[in-house]
């Protein structure tokens, strides 16, 4: 398999085989970053994020020194690509209101339980929404995207130990927050 | 809820986070997504009929414009840089977009 650099050289060079070999192989990588960023509501911003990055990163290919491996340099601005949009615009999950999810309750037992677990699930989300950004992006990678902790890593850009103290850190704040609301139990 | 149920754990708060974050599959890309990026990234090109329409009506509007300067007696050279000012700079704009 040709090398990241070689490809960003000849893609810089105007070849566009060279290009789309580059998105192809790290499109999945770059929009999983991005998503678990944004979070499970905002899936179709987090697709045209990923456009956004890869054209970003077209135009700069020849500005690319090679300093850093590409895939690096690549997952660092998308990095700060999504956490731009999300501080510019409010991304907050729809809310879903107790008269809706009540709709949805009837005398079927079942139906219960899953309403139990859907307020549940809602305070969860709500819980990781309000921790530091890298946090909620290695636990959404982690538990949503069943990605390892050297995949976490290598998206961002970190040590697979600072992965493992973010993932750490993020369970116990998670804890706390979910103890304050009263959704302890688990 | 029952007491044991109340109690928090870390075996717990991991089967919840994955209960609560797995139950919606992990989204994919289209498999159309490399191609929508390649075409933002190709040049928009005119239909060939629609650049000769649009060739043609500056050459119209160059020469209407040069004949009703000339008619006016305005100088020759200014005439000329009134045409040839505003054909410069939208050369150099169409090579800087491609």
């Amino acid at each position: 398999m040709e090398a990241d650099s070689d490809l960003v050289a000849r893609a810089a060079a105007g070849d566009e085989q060279a290009f789309t070999e580059l998105v192809d192989r790290h499109r999945d990588r770059v929009f999983r970053l991005a998503v678990s960023i944004l979070g499970q509501e905002f899936v179709g911003e987090a697709e045209e994020v990923t456009q956004e990055v890869f054209l970003r990163v077209h135009s700069a290919l020849r500005s690319y020194r090679g300093e850093a491996k590409f895939g690096t340099w690549l997952y660092r601005v998308t990095f700060n690509q999504t956490i731009n949009l999300k501080s510019r615009v409010r991304f907050t999950a729809p809310h879903v209101g107790e008269e809706v999810l009540e709709q949805h309750a009837s005398s079927d037992p079942d139906a219960l339980v899953r309403l139990e677990r859907a307020r549940r699930d809602a305070a969860v989300a709500a819980a990781i929404a309000r921790l530091p950004e890298v946090y909620q992006s290695a636990l959404r990678l982690h538990y949503w995207m069943g990605q390892s902790v050297a995949e976490i890593a290598t998206l961002l850009g970190v040590a697979e130990n600072t992965v493992k103290s973010y993932l750490f850190r993020a369970r116990q704040l998670l804890q706390s927050i979910l103890s304050e609301r009263g959704v302890d139990h688990v | 809820m029952s007491e044991p149920e109340k109690r928090v754990g870390e075996d717990g708060l991991e089967a919840l986070l994955q209960r609560a974050l797995a139950s919606t599959p992990p989204p994919a890309l289209p498999p159309s997504f490399t191609g929508k990026v390649l075409d933002r990234l190709r040049p928009r090109r005119l239909a060939p009929r629609a650049r000769r329409m649009l060739q043609l009506y500056f050459a119209a509007a160059a020469l209407l414009s040069a004949g009703v300067m000339a008619s006016l007696g305005v100088d020759g050279v200014v005439i000329a840089a009134a045409l040839a000012v505003p054909a410069a700079i939208a050369l150099l704009l169409r090579k800087q977009l491609t």
